[in-house]
């Protein structure tokens, strides 16, 4: 069963640091071991910057359920044009949108995007293992 | 922000970066450094981020670009105490922190980073 256990707004830098401190805190208490602990304690630091830097204005969504833990960063700002080419830029360019998502998809075991000129909702999943 | 610890060791400048910052928190640390460090009396240059539990690609890449930034002034540099965990995130976020000297504790950092300064002065 699912359950929502955190919501965040992201409006201001400090609130990448909040979010990412109090997930943390929340992955270590349901059980991931300290290394993924860490992976999504990054993972919400990058899509969290991503809010603040593309979109101004967010918030985090932390659901649970028995298998692991679905982080959902959504905003109001104007979209990513082309997902897969932010995904696909990697890190050689100068693009700190696409760096932070291919990021935080590797951290994570699933990652959805979806995204139009009214926002973006970003849909990560780590595992419980 | 709050306050940057610096110390000087002889021709040593040794930053331990003792709490999380936000993104304008970590450019003005770096500003920081690299002020500091433009004394000719320093010729390496420690930073230590072994407080740190979570490093991110803009606070891995400002530190390289800090790293380069010191270099290209003709410092030695070396970063010190990066956590295991850290370092796993790191290299999954595809920063490698190439060509940027590492040691796991200040000790040994010191020990290298004299080591580098002596070589450079040959």
């Amino acid at each position: 069963m699912k359950e929502e256990i955190l919501r965040i707004p992201i409006n201001k830098e400090i609130d990448v640091l909040i979010a990412r401190r109090e997930i943390k805190s929340e992955a270590e208490r349901i059980g991931f071991r300290w290394i993924d602990q860490t992976r999504i304690a990054t993972a919400v630091s990058e899509l969290t910057r991503n809010i603040i830097k593309h979109a101004y204005r967010g918030e985090v969504v932390v659901n649970k359920d028995d298998g692991g833990i679905e982080i959902i960063c959504q905003d109001e700002g104007p979209g990513i044009p082309d997902v897969e080419q932010a995904l696909e830029k990697g890190f050689s360019t100068t693009n700190s949108l696409g760096i932070g998502l291919i990021g935080a998809k590797h951290l994570m075991d699933d990652f959805k995007i979806e995204s139009n000129d009214r926002g973006t909702t970003i849909t990560a999943y780590k595992k419980l293992k | 922000m709050a306050r940057l610890t610096r110390m000087h060791l002889g021709d040593i400048l040794v930053v331990p970066i003792q709490e999380e910052l936000h993104d304008t928190a970590a450019e003005e640390a770096g500003e920081k450094i690299i002020r500091e460090a433009d004394n000719s009396k320093i010729k390496g240059v420690a930073i230590d981020i072994s407080a740190l539990d979570i490093v991110d690609s803009f606070l891995g890449r400002l530190l390289q670009k800090i790293a380069w930034g010191l270099k290209a002034m003709g410092k030695e540099v070396i970063l010190v105490g990066i956590q295991p965990e850290v370092a796993v995130a790191l290299v999954e976020l595809g920063l490698y922190l190439e060509e940027i000297n590492t040691a796991f504790e200040l000790d040994s950092a010191l020990e290298k980073l004299r080591e580098m300064i002596k070589k450079g002065s040959r």
